[in-house]
């Protein structure tokens, strides 16, 4: 049993705690989410929430703001019993979320979204938009989120969008800011400015939670750190007084690998190539401009970058999903540019898909029909492409949750009813199965827990070890880098750059948000050469990161 | 001589009258969609309200001889429908086009059933006034014919129902754009979860919305019976509470569009009635189809089909339309 | 890198096979809820059409005796529509249009389409049906039959086809065009009966020159009728064959639902129908043509239905010949939509609502006009001119199925007892958690037996109170049997039944019920589903329609 680790800071005349719950539990059917949970949060204080996925802190967040109820416990805000029942007391009581998944109306204007609920004039008076406009400027100055009021929610990008949910819950007065995983869709550059923002917030007197399971981040913005896992805290810690490592270690429990242990890549011949690929995206708007690359048989190319610059419609557009408007893409020395999906997948191609829940499976389907989805007209699995082969069907099905371990009773129990690691696991299964020439894997272990991720992780390098090309894109830097043998980062739809798997994250980030190469070595340069002040471009966390190095000669050959 | 008479026949108040009223007709149930999708919940129940509400309608005029109480309660029993709708869309979190067609062939078999008990087996005789819903004579200018003639008769002698129809439209256009309830509800048909989060009450505007699409479609069934046919004939709606839904997705549920959608079917309906009255042209491919009742009677539901075909491309409904709300966590 | 061997032909791949135990535990699952939900389906119906009848009878009656007027409503039904080779004759007689059109909603509602259109469908192939059997119609039975059917199958599968393409291209949505589709077919139909020379080309009139219908098609078009054939091999085993008007269009029927059964569960395309159904997104990943699935299905739709329609036109009823209103006022198709909704989609579902519903339409006769007479016998002070409407049954039935089936209240029924049954099927330890598989499938026992009993009591008391031979005449014999045991046994129905409800509704709404504190109460423990979820093995369920599937929007152009 791990013990609960405490660093405290000796209590001097503390101000009233702004945020307690104690022992709070929440139960779903099958799954504990929150075990008997303390978490203590200081007025003022940026606190940080870490865990893996699954480990319990957006629920514990979500019981907080009053979007789900607890089984038992308490909550004390600002040392006064708490009921919340529903979002509109934790409003009430000054409490704020900005969501992971933000709650805008794309259709609606800034302004409408940042009021709604809470409209000047009240519930039945006509909308009164000058007022409203008045007050959101009010609160842009004051906090420095500078925005237009009267644009399309829809059409900002990602880091505008998430000023909006700020300056939403800024309008309500809230005093306590929970924020979900602020920063998984920001370029490093706008983690940067978000930080700025929180810091500011706090210098005002708020107080903010954030959830993250980004060590970096803990280390650089926050004050204290509660590190969760498997539904209960097994960590409280002093943020300067701790170190990655250490939060590592508790978030998961073990040593953590950092790499997966796997042999030098042996590449053979190109067996995909990408030549110079554009296409659309749904809106009609340019996803790719002009992509190139190449993968070779047992080599795994990465591919980095902030999501929404087109890694999506690259692996669409490679598995015949998307149409290309211009350029070609081979396998091997045949022409695939533009076939059909059914096409792509015979001629040698897996795709694991980005969301399996809606296009990896039919939910509804057993695990058997799901072993065979996409391949149902094989040969091996039907006669003439007309007439199911039952009985291979559920062999094969058979044959495959033995080997791939998935913990599912039989091949006849729903697709449903498994867990998220397990699904996976079919989706894994069925395309690794095929024996493919060429898988492409798009965020292959998203949302799934650490034992089924290693596993996922260790059948990818098997698969290049046995002459795979593997595409594989990730928002995981993590992945990416440990995975790769190459690394190739997308900003607005191109390629800027293929690094080697040792690259430093520093340069990473600037290849992601935009910089170009040569740009982010004149900024080192530039750096090194002027001591410690800080870099425009870099944000702070990679200047941080280079503190250890000591040396700015140390940094320049990380380069 | 036919061509003359068809381009008279184009411009006349003869078309332009009735084919308001029809338009009229339609409009009340397409409205009560509007507000019902745009809260997120698909209503395709319009046709088993329409006609539940023409059935009592007609029914309780007869019993009690007054049209206001008639006009009333049909709206009632239009809203009780609709509530019953809400309550299986909402609360089960039923497909909404089964619960919506479940409502339709319910409203026929209980007006069905209940017409011979109420009417002791022998329906609903026609209506004269003063049980029926009157036309207004609004005519303040003092002509016949020509242009103001035309306005005269196409607009200011119109039904009762009419010109609340149109009160209707202008409300629902600025409760829906210009007010904050208005902003509320697209923000539940849009993204429920986000309008949960700000504070706002995610089923009881939906329940609301869907009401009040049953308080409209009544309206429309009592202005059908008591206003148009002056009388009550089992399953006499016809199909107009799918036609009204044509127009709402011709009109991407904005108001103003609706109506004009309602304006391009009701001149269509009565044309199916004016045609027949145009001299014969002698070509044979002509004047077969528009003096051949079946075919005539064809001509609002091809035309629907063609405004559907034609449109819907660009159409894009309440992006949460159809999907039964799941407060957060369970 | 080897090409896949999966390409070729791999019949004799050797590969791990699966459990016989499993497959049998796969049917088991299967079947009861199944049964149990019809069960319930029958429970409501009967349970609105009785309160109806107890409020609405005359006189000074106490409760017990309105009840008894229950009975002998129900009894009459039973035997109006089982009582007697001619009222089975007619009771079947009137399945084979029926079930083709709950077929042709089936099918629809498995790719997540609504096909409201099959009395359309039945319009036009029943009126192409008897244009044929009139332009041919000296043609020899052989020949002239199957030409008659073929020509409702294919106007069938046309105007199934119009909405099909309507919805691919256009992006139609089909609940409307099916509809107004409906209405064009009901008056292109009358059109055409009612043309006279002339407006049809190459075809003629086809009109009787003095009234409003068809001229008869030639007698080869005519239907067999069952009584015929049994003469055939036994000659002179059925005296009047006419009066038994079942024609061989049932066999026909039977045969569409084997087709039926065979292509959703054996065929790709079946595979790839309900994918779509399920989820089009995963449906497409898997490089399924979603628009070609959605235009297949409606004309495999439109078929069905219109084959109907043929066989409605050769039938006893209609001497092949129709007023030019016929189908404008058809109830078939729409009666469709009920069977096939209550059948759940499935083959013998929707044979077994169709069954239903055609008992309850041939027995309502009876019901209506002797409930007096029969009901006299046992209570007095009840006029014996006392009528039961027949509207009452009927809309009773209508609403509530409708109703119940929105509500979804059936598929969940079926999943609840699903799971308590796999629990305790798969030998859990906890007593608690096999107490509500027992009290289920106990309930479920004692309501099929009292069904059985009340039906089988019925038409044994019709055979032993007359003799064999004047059996298929009157059922007048029904006056002579006892109402008692009859009283009894639709007591019992209705107490099991409405437990099985009560059971059921339990385990839907069972955490309501659960305390907030301490231990939660064994009944509530019984009813979890966290062991059942874990441990027993769920068979593959299609939902009812593609909103249950999540597919969103159906207003959605883009679905």
């Amino acid at each position: 049993m791990q013990e609960l680790i405490e660093t405290q800071e000796p209590g001097v005349g503390e101000a009233p705690l702004a945020v307690e719950m104690r022992h709070i539990s929440k139960a779903w059917p099958g799954v504990v989410a929150n075990d008997d949970v303390n978490l203590t949060v200081r007025r003022g204080e940026i606190h940080a929430l870490v865990g893996e996925n699954g480990a319990g802190k957006t629920t514990l967040m979500n019981i907080l703001y009053g979007l789900v109820r607890p089984n038992s416990g308490e909550i004390f805000i600002d040392g006064k019993v708490a009921r919340i029942t529903g979002p509109r007391d934790a409003i009430s009581l000054g409490i704020g979320m900005v969501h992971q998944h933000f709650m805008l109306i794309p259709p609606l204007t800034v302004a409408e979204n940042i009021v709604l609920g809470r409209e000047p004039g009240g519930t039945f008076s006509r909308y009164q938009r000058q007022e409203a406009r008045a007050r959101i400027a009010d609160l842009s100055k004051q906090y420095g989120l500078h925005i237009d009021p009267d644009a399309i929610t829809g059409q900002l990008s990602v880091g505008q969008q998430q000023r909006v949910e700020i300056l939403k819950v800024l309008y309500r007065q809230a005093q306590i800011l929970i924020m979900d995983e602020p920063t998984g869709v920001l370029t490093p550059q706008e983690t940067g400015e978000l930080f700025v923002v929180l810091r500011g917030l706090v210098a005002q007197g708020k107080t903010i939670i954030f959830i993250t399971h980004k060590l970096r981040e803990v280390l650089d913005l926050s004050d204290r750190v509660t590190v969760m896992r498997r539904g209960k805290v097994v960590g409280n810690l002093i943020t300067r007084e701790t170190s990655q490592e250490e939060i590592a270690r508790l978030m998961v429990g073990r040593e953590v690998l950092l790499r997966v242990e796997k042999t030098p890549a042996r590449p053979g011949d190109v067996l995909l190539r990408v030549d110079r690929v554009t296409a659309d995206s749904e809106r009609g708007l340019a996803a790719l401009r002009g992509v190139s690359f190449e993968v070779r048989a047992g080599e795994i190319l990465g591919i980095a970058g902030v999501e929404g610059n087109g890694q999506s419609e690259l692996v669409e557009v490679i598995t015949g999903l998307r149409r290309a408007t211009g350029g070609k893409v081979w396998l091997g020395d045949r022409d695939i540019t533009n076939l059909s999906a059914r096409q792509v997948r015979t001629a040698g191609i897996a795709h694991i898909p980005e969301d399996r829940r809606e296009s990896g499976l039919v939910l509804g389907y057993t695990v058997g029909n799901n072993m065979i989805l996409g391949r149902q007209r094989w040969a091996l699995f039907s006669i003439d492409g007309i007439l199911l082969r039952l009985k291979q069907i559920l062999n094969w099905a058979v044959r495959l949750i033995r080997e791939f371990d998935v913990r599912a009773p039989g091949p006849s129990t729903l697709a449903r009813a498994l867990s998220g690691g397990n699904q996976q696991k079919v989706v894994v299964a069925r395309e690794l199965s095929a024996e493919p020439k060429v898988l492409v894997a798009s965020q292959p272990t998203r949302g799934v827990d650490i034992g089924a991720i290693e596993f996922i992780h260790r059948r990818l390098v098997a698969q290049r070890d046995a002459g795979a090309a593997i595409l594989l894109v990730s928002a995981e830097l993590d992945e990416i880098r440990s995975l790769s043998d190459r690394i190739a980062v997308m900003y607005e739809g191109r390629i800027v750059g293929i690094e080697s798997p040792e690259v430093s994250e520093e340069r990473l980030g600037l290849l992601m948000a935009g910089a170009s190469p040569q740009q982010a070595e004149a900024e080192r340069v530039a750096r090194s050469t002027e001591g410690a002040a800080p870099a425009p471009l870099a944000s702070q966390p990679q200047a941080a990161e280079a503190e250890p190095a000591a040396s700015p000669q140390q940094a320049d050959a990380e380069g | 001589m036919f061509l003359s008479e068809l381009g008279k026949l184009l411009i006349s108040g003869d078309l332009w009258g009735p084919g308001l009223q029809f338009g009229a007709l339609l409009l009340l149930p397409a409205l009560g969609g509007v507000i019902s999708e745009r809260s997120g919940v698909v209503n395709v129940a319009m046709e088993g309200m329409m006609l539940t509400g023409a059935f009592f309608g007609a029914i309780v005029v007869v019993d009690t001889h007054s049209v206001l109480l008639a006009v009333l309660v049909a709206m009632l029993t239009g809203g009780m429908m609709a509530l019953v709708h809400a309550f299986f869309a909402i609360q089960f979190k039923a497909d909404q086009i089964v619960s919506g067609i479940a409502i339709n062939i319910a409203a026929l078999g209980l007006t069905g059933f209940l017409l011979p008990i109420f009417t002791n087996g022998e329906g609903v005789a026609t209506l004269h006034a003063p049980l029926t819903l009157p036309n207004l004579d609004l005519a303040f200018l003092d002509h016949s014919a020509g242009v103001l003639g035309f306005i005269n008769e196409v607009f200011l002698q119109q039904n009762v129902i009419f010109y609340i129809s149109i009160a209707v439209l202008l409300g629902m256009q600025y409760l829906l754009f210009h007010t904050n309830i208005g902003l509320r509800i697209r923000s539940v048909g849009e993204h429920p979860q986000a309008a949960d989060t700000a504070g706002i009450n995610v089923r009881l505007i939906r329940y609301l919305c869907v009401i009040t699409s049953g308080l409209l479609s009544g309206l429309a069934g009592a202005f059908l019976a008591l206003g148009v046919a002056h009388i009550f004939n089992p399953n006499m709606t016809e199909g107009r509470g799918f036609i009204a839904l044509a127009a709402m997705i011709f009109g991407k549920w904005k108001p103003w569009n609706t109506a004009l959608a309602c304006l391009i079917f009701g001149l269509g309906t009565e044309l199916q009635y004016q045609f027949p009255l145009l001299p014969t042209t002698g070509i044979g491919i002509i004047d077969t189809p528009l003096h051949s009742t079946p075919l005539l009677a064809m001509i609002p539901y091809v035309l629907t089909i063609l405004v559907l075909v034609g449109l819907i491309g660009r159409a894009v409904a309440p992006a949460a339309d159809g999907l039964p709300y799941e407060p957060g966590g369970e | 890198m080897a090409a896949s061997t999966l390409e070729q032909p791999a019949a004799n791949q050797e590969l791990p096979t699966a459990g016989f135990g499993e497959r049998a535990r796969q049917l088991a699952l299967r079947v009861t809820p199944s049964l149990s939900a019809v069960l319930i389906g029958i429970l409501m119906m009967t349970l609105i059409g009785s309160l109806l009848i107890i409020i609405t009878a005359p006189g000074n009656l106490g409760f017990f005796d309105r009840f008894y007027i229950t009975s002998a409503a129900y009894s009459l039904l039973v035997a109006g529509s089982f009582g007697g080779w001619a009222n089975i004759a007619n009771t079947l007689g009137m399945l084979a249009p029926l079930v083709l059109a709950g077929f042709s909603v089936a099918v629809a509602f498995r790719a997540g389409l609504f096909n409201i259109g099959a009395a359309g469908q039945i319009a036009v192939g029943g009126t192409l049906a008897v244009i044929l059997g009139i332009r041919f119609g000296s043609a020899p039975g052989w020949v002239l039959g199957p030409l008659v059917l073929l020509g409702g199958l294919v106007g069938g599968a046309v105007w199934g086809w119009i909405v099909g393409a309507l919805k691919a291209w256009r992006g139609a949505h089909e609940v409307v065009t099916t509809i107004m589709l409906n209405f064009v077919a009901g008056y292109l139909s009358e059109y055409i009966v009612d043309c006279s020379s002339g407006c049809l080309p190459g075809i003629g009139s086809i009109r009787v020159a003095s009234q409003p219908r068809t001229m008869q098609m030639g007698p080869g078009a005519a239907l067999p009728l069952v009584s015929h054939i049994i003469n055939l091999i036994h000659p002179g085993a059925i005296a009047s064959e006419t009066s038994y008007p079942l024609d061989i269009g049932l066999f026909i029927a039977l045969a569409g639902a084997a087709f039926y059964w065979f292509l959703m569960q054996r065929t790709t395309l079946g595979y790839e129908i309900r994918a779509v159904g399920q989820s089009q997104k995963a449906a497409r990943y898997a490089g399924i043509n979603v628009r070609r699935n959605i235009i297949v299905t409606m004309t495999i739709a439109g078929a069905f239905a219109g084959l109907g329609g043929a066989i409605i036109v050769m039938g006893p009823d209609h001497q092949q010949s129709i007023p030019d209103t016929f189908f404008l006022n058809d109830q078939t198709g729409f009666n469709g939509i009920i069977v096939a909704l209550l059948g759940l989609n499935g083959p013998v579902g929707v044979v077994l609502a169709g069954l239903l519903f055609a008992a309850l339409a041939q027995g309502a006769n009876l019901m209506q006009s002797d409930a007096g007479i029969f009901a006299s016998n046992a209570v007095v002070g009840l006029p014996t001119n006392y009528s039961v409407r027949i509207e009452f049954i009927q809309f009773a039935f209508q609403a509530m199925v409708l109703l119940v089936i929105a509500g979804q209240i059936v598929p969940q029924f079926r999943a609840m007892q699903r799971r308590a049954l796999a629990s305790f099927m798969s030998g859990f330890r906890s007593a608690a958690a096999r107490l509500p598989a027992v009290m289920l499938g106990l309930l479920i026992l004692v309501d099929v037996a009292a069904m059985a009993a009340f039906i089988g009591f019925i038409i044994v008391s019709l055979v032993s109170l007359q003799s064999v031979v004047a059996l298929d005449t009157t059922v007048s014999a029904i006056y002579y049997v006892d109402l008692d045991p009859l009283f009894g046994l639709l007591l019992v129905f209705y107490v099991a039944g409405i437990l099985l409800l009560l059971l059921t509704l339990g385990i839907r709404f069972r955490g309501r019920w659960r305390k907030q504190a301490g231990a939660p109460s064994l009944l509530a423990e019984a009813f979890s589903t966290s062991e059942a979820l874990a441990v027993a093995p769920l068979m593959s369920s299609q939902p009812l329609t593609s909103s249950e599937a999540g597919n969103g929007d159906p207003m959605d152009p883009a679905r």
